[in-house]
């Protein structure tokens, strides 16, 4: 058996949360619409009992909603609200059963087979501040899913016999934008029970498998499994600790607690740690934040800590530390066996930790598989992380103006160009300073580049040579307004 | 009799202690790279150094091949890329040729030889770039010649393959040094790097072995 629970008016419940005196006027929750549309022609997506008093309904534009009423209190969607209703329903649903489907935003299923007790009075019992939960009872989840809906058959154990005499509009919850739908009511079915007595054989080869669906779970012929929700679980753990730390080996100790606490949510869940945060707070009231990707999923403590630890080692906090959070990134603990073709880490646990010491030795994001830039932008490049996911860096086939790869100065260097004005742009003719002075004896270019020309504050223009020197040396030289030359790199 | 004692003692020693000997297979130098830009041109366990032979040998070309030769089916890394002078370009390479490599970005000689330390005592990864080419060369000058004997024997441990590139002889214990050539001129430019590559010649250079 199952039960369904419904809140009638859930947007309007949502968004009178935060506006409570309001609810005691006609009030509607108005649809998001394009920024060109006008407001008046935006349409109500819900409406509170008083103003369905004063007559009206959801669905009306809101210039016809204001002739009606003119005291009627436009409301805004509010995302955050819902879902707190929404999380505060499901777990109404799951003090009755274990077992329970988000079936839509306002409405959930519980499975209730596993229930001995009585469940009518407990069903009658439930509350929720502000709302009233409907619900109905049935032998398939989506019947009690559509029993619910309606008035008629909400509170009760109903049967498919019991849906007959609910309008056909009921069904839209099924059907809604299936253009059968709209094909069977212009045949001039009223209610669910006129479909029923349609012959399924038929009216399946007329208009397709789905109405044939509807048909079964009409009749109750059709018992679907649950999607079962499990909310979003958790690791956070966090240390505040009453003396502030001054040295680094007590708060080793207390990761260590915490990561031995972890490991053993993480191993009654089956599950293992693929990313560790690690966030610590200073008496200063700055904090330090550092995420590390473990290039293999990892249960032991051991293989967790190495990593942490380096991190820790190479850490120079400019205050006390007030407090210790370490979250984590969960995914399933890797069981299949290596691969026989392709090439993986013979150690990952141990690259793990290279890379944590490379990042205490250069500094954070020095380290990385890089990628070009989106952007015509000098030097733009991003860098994704080395460990983890190696999908992350992503390949691209598009292949460099150049066929010979820069040997890029980072920073650029400055030089003075000796040069001369043709057709009013610079064109170089001998470095005069620099690591590399010459006579210029060949030039491509030059190639004018530019960005960014929509922000007048980061727009940037420049030339680009790519110049031969008499010592044969190849390099890229750069111009920029009113007179900054620079060579960008060098072609070894 | 005293030297056949010495030989059965070290014998002895390195069955005890095959770690600290380790594999002291001295790989001999081809006489002639023909696929320059393919991994197994370098010795497995052992130094191998390259060397420009004049301005424009082709050095970036050298490391373009090499990306370009490596694996692509494999979605981890082939090779990582130590570079001392933080000069890489990921702009002069394709994404996916960028994506084969793990890219150490240091700012002096000694970041340099520290990073290539705990990357050959690592040994995840079968080949280490070590590019010295924009350091100055007071710096690599200061830098101790133990710490490269160190390396080495680091390397024949791991048996990864580390190839040193600078612009004249770094490394005192290589196995292998060689020098590209490649001629380029700005003429070049306008062709596509596939008919550069081939331009790039390695031959080897002899080596003064101190052991």
């Amino acid at each position: 058996m199952f039960a369904a629970l419904c809140l009638q008016d859930f947007l309007i419940i949502a968004a009178l949360r935060n506006h409570a005196m309001e609810g005691a006027y006609p009030c509607a929750v108005l649809e998001a619409g394009p920024a060109s549309t006008s407001r008046e022609k935006l349409s109500l997506l819900a409406t509170n009992p008083a103003a369905r008093i004063a007559g009206i309904r959801s669905g009306w534009p809101l210039h016809r909603a204001l002739v009606r009423c003119p005291d009627l209190r436009i409301l805004s969607r509010d995302p955050a609200a819902e879902a707190i209703l929404r999380n505060e329903l499901f777990l109404i649903a799951e003090s009755l059963a274990a077992d329970v489907e988000l079936t839509a935003p306002d409405a959930v299923i519980v499975d209730l087979s596993g229930r001995s007790s009585p469940v009518t009075a407990a069903l009658d019992r439930l509350t929720l501040a502000g709302a009233t939960i409907h619900h109905a009872r049935a032998l398939t989840p989506d019947l009690a899913h559509l029993a619910s809906r309606h008035p008629a058959t909400r509170g009760k154990m109903i049967s498919p016999a019991d849906l007959a005499p609910l309008p056909f509009s009921v069904l839209d919850l099924l059907a809604a934008g299936h253009p059968s739908g709209k094909l069977l009511k212009s045949w001039g079915l009223r209610t669910l029970g006129d479909f029923m007595e349609l012959p399924r054989q038929a009216v399946t080869e007329r208009l397709g498998p789905d109405v044939g669906t509807w048909h079964d779970l009409l009749h109750g012929k059709t018992c679907r499994l649950l999607r079962l929700h499990r909310p979003p679980e958790s690791f956070g753990q966090g240390v505040d600790f009453d003396d502030p730390l001054v040295s680094l080996d007590p708060l080793v100790f207390a990761l260590k607690r915490l990561l031995h606490t972890l490991a053993g949510r993480l191993a009654s869940r089956h599950l293992a740690a693929s990313c560790l945060e690690i966030r610590l707070v200073l008496t200063s009231g700055a904090e330090w934040m550092r995420r590390v990707r473990l290039p293999e999923p990892q249960t032991a403590v051991e293989g967790m800590l190495s990593p942490l630890q380096t991190l820790i080692d190479s850490l120079k906090p400019a205050a006390p530390i007030a407090a210790l959070r370490l979250d984590v990134e969960t995914t399933f603990a890797t069981a299949a066996q290596r691969e026989w073709f392709g090439r993986q880490l013979p150690q990952p646990e141990r690259w793990a930790e290279t890379l944590a010491k490379l990042d205490a030795l250069l500094g954070h994001g020095r380290v990385g598989i890089p990628a070009p830039g989106d952007s015509f932008a000098p030097d733009a490049f991003v860098l994704h992380p080395a460990a983890g996911a190696p999908s992350a860096a992503p390949n691209s086939t598009a292949h460099p103006a150049c066929p010979v790869p820069l040997h890029r100065f980072r920073p650029p260097r400055e030089v003075a160009v000796a040069h001369e004005l043709r057709n009013r742009k610079p064109w170089p003719l001998a470095l005069l300073t620099g690591p590399h002075p010459g006579e210029i004896t060949d030039r491509r270019g030059p190639f004018p580049i530019s960005g960014d020309w929509w922000n007048p504050d980061a727009s940037w223009q420049r030339l680009e040579w790519d110049i031969q020197l008499m010592s044969h040396q190849l390099l890229r030289l750069v111009f920029q307004t009113p007179n900054r030359w620079t060579l960008e790199g060098i072609y070894r | 009799m005293a030297a056949s004692a010495v030989e059965i003692l070290r014998q002895q020693l390195r069955d005890q202690f095959p770690q600290a000997h380790g594999l002291r297979t001295s790989p001999a130098p081809s006489p002639l790279l023909e696929k320059p830009f393919s991994v197994d041109s370098f010795p497995i366990g052992a130094i191998s150094e390259v060397l420009p032979a004049g301005p424009s040998a082709g050095l970036a070309l050298f490391m373009a091949g090499l990306l370009d030769e490596s694996e692509s089916a494999n979605s981890l890394p082939q090779l990582v890329l130590i570079d001392g002078a933080d000069a890489f370009d990921p702009n002069s390479f394709p994404g996916d040729a960028c994506s084969k490599l793990v890219w150490v970005r240091c700012t002096s000689a000694l970041e340099m030889l520290k990073a290539a330390d705990l990357l050959v005592h690592d040994g995840n990864m079968p080949f280490v770039l070590l590019d010295s080419t924009g350091v100055k060369r007071q710096d690599l000058n200061a830098l101790p010649a133990a710490a490269w004997w160190r390396m080495k024997q680091a390397v024949e441990r791991t048996g990864l393959r580390l190839v040193v590139l600078a612009t004249s002889p770094l490394v005192p214990c290589a196995s292998l040094r060689v020098s590209l050539s490649a001629g380029l001129s700005l003429a070049d430019f306008d062709r596509a790097q596939a008919e550069l590559l081939p331009r790039v010649h390695a031959s080897p250079n002899q080596l003064r072995r101190a052991t």
